[in-house]
């Protein structure tokens, strides 16, 4: 008995999960249920889904073919982008054309000289070169390129009168610092041209020495002979000099003086108390020889000449002096 | 799917013809709801359009589908609180049933049962929410066990644990209904 009733306990859980088909499996009835159940979609909900997918897609093709481009939709940020980087590149150029620091020197004056000064030369106008990129201009865009044009060349015989103010400021001031003290008056016009000339205290000095660079000539003049040139006027002004800073700053009263802070504000700088003295480009003393041999200063030419074949023994002067300029120099 | 999200509004039509009426029927014996089922149907769908291209081009299409369906059924009874009320403890390991409750229905009482559509939903919504989907994804679905315990994130002898239970319970309520009428 009691194996009897433990066998018929142990019959139910094995049937439990035991199909009454051999080919049934224990869930077939359920998923025969499921089969029957048949629930449809109604047609009106399956329309309209369609039909939400396909409009989805034609709203999204649509979007894409109205979107800007990348290109203008960036444009804008190119465009302040290109203006700043212009901006960033300008000013720095801007601010050392106006304002020369007095520290800065020009790089390699020989080598960037000869270049600018063929430039005129080879240089073809601007309303030629506009005309020949731009396929033809307007009357009225070549009327600007004119005056333009004009303009430029205004500026430029301005430029010329402003070197030679320099040059006269120069010697007038070398004179006057001769007798006090050291004093270098750095000029630069916008040709990037670099004219420099010390006068030593006490004259001593009258040698021509090679700058870093090897090519720009530098020039002392002796203190002797720039009082030679210098006004007698400027003797009052100089004796005002007590000290390079003073230079700078001085607002004697003095025409001299006030011509040379007058060059210094329209672009050309003015150093004093270099010790290397007073540095002139081999070029710019070339043209400073001439003008003095044109203006009849003979005894500074004769002086300027003899230090230029001092600093420059081998270079042949024939084809940048008058014959009588030669002449003159060769006799004595 | 990768077809209709690169914009073949064919694509779309296919795959809802394919799976079109057996999300439907997973929807409507969740919810135990036709009114509720139709909306919540449209929702997934709709799901599916907006978010063809989130789509995942390296898994199947049917799980990913059923899983918003899914999320969708949960979110409803979260909000509306539905919660099965009545569990008669078929989660119990050792259920009390008789023993006619692990058998099979017979033919006759399937075809009894098949008269009325609604009595089989009525059976599902006796039970708890886990063994109900556990059961629909099963039969309605056709997922395996694997995909079953992936989806919910339970080990597969978990899913086959809701799955004995929930026969158990759906066969007893069914015959006991039937009985009655």
């Amino acid at each position: 008995m009691p194996l009897h009733g433990y066998v018929k306990r142990l019959e139910t859980p094995i049937a439990m999960n035991k199909p009454n088909n051999p080919s049934q499996t224990y869930d077939d009835d359920i998923a025969e249920l499921f089969d029957a159940q048949n629930l449809e979609v109604p047609a009106i909900l399956d329309d309209q889904i369609r039909s939400m997918a396909r409009a989805e897609l034609e709203q999204e093709s649509v979007l894409l073919n109205s979107r800007p481009s990348l290109t203008s939709l960036y444009a804008p940020v190119f465009a302040t982008a290109a203006v700043m980087v212009l901006a960033v590149a300008l000013v720095p150029m801007l601010i050392n054309q106006s304002d020369v620091p007095a520290t800065w020197h020009a790089p390699s004056p020989s080598s960037a000289i000869e270049p600018m000064v063929a430039a005129p030369e080879e240089s073809v106008s601007s309303s030629d070169m506009l005309s020949s990129e731009s396929g033809g201009l307007s009357a009225e865009e070549r009327a600007d390129v004119a005056a333009f044009e004009t303009q430029e060349q205004e500026m430029m015989v301005v430029d010329a009168d402003v070197n030679s103010r320099l040059l006269e400021a120069k010697s007038k001031k070398s004179a006057a610092t001769s007798i006090e003290a050291p004093v270098t008056v750095r000029a630069e016009s916008e040709s990037d041209r670099e004219v420099i000339v010390t006068a030593t205290k006490g004259g001593s000095a009258g040698a021509l020495e090679e700058d870093d660079d090897g090519n720009a000539g530098a020039l002392q003049i002796s203190a002797k002979q720039a009082a030679k040139t210098a006004p007698s006027e400027f003797a009052s002004a100089a004796a005002a000099v007590r000290t390079p800073s003073a230079v700078s700053t001085h607002t004697a009263p003095n025409s001299v003086v006030s011509e040379s802070l007058s060059i210094e504000r329209s672009g050309l700088a003015i150093e004093a108390g270099s010790e290397d003295g007073f540095r002139m480009s081999r070029e710019g003393w070339l043209d400073e020889l001439s003008r003095l041999f044109k203006a009849d200063e003979h005894q500074t030419f004769l002086d300027e000449l003899a230090l230029f074949k001092k600093q420059y023994p081998t270079f042949d002067l024939s084809e940048h002096l008058p014959a009588d300029a030669l002449k003159l120099g060769s006799s004595d | 799917m990768l077809a209709y999200a690169n914009g073949d509004a064919t694509a779309f039509d296919q795959l809802y013809s394919r799976h079109s009426q057996p999300l439907l029927q997973y929807i409507t014996n969740s919810c135990g709801s036709q009114a509720d089922a139709q909306e919540l149907f449209q929702d997934v769908w709709m799901k599916v359009i907006k978010q063809r291209d989130q789509y995942d081009s390296s898994a199947p299409f049917k799980p990913w589908l059923f899983t918003i369906a899914r999320n969708r059924i949960i979110d409803l009874f979260r909000a509306n609180k539905r919660r099965a009320t009545t569990n008669l403890g078929f989660d119990d390991p050792t259920p009390s049933a008789g023993t006619t409750a692990n058998q099979p229905l017979e033919p006759d009482e399937i075809t009894r049962i098949m008269q009325s559509k609604q009595l089989l939903m009525e059976a599902l919504q006796l039970l708890t929410p886990e063994q109900r989907e556990t059961v629909l994804l099963k039969h309605v679905a056709g997922f395996s066990i694997k995909e079953i315990a992936k989806l919910q994130t339970e080990k597969p002898e978990t899913v086959k644990s809701r799955l004995r239970y929930a026969f158990a319970r759906l066969r007893q309520t069914l015959r006991d209904t039937d009985s009655h009428e």
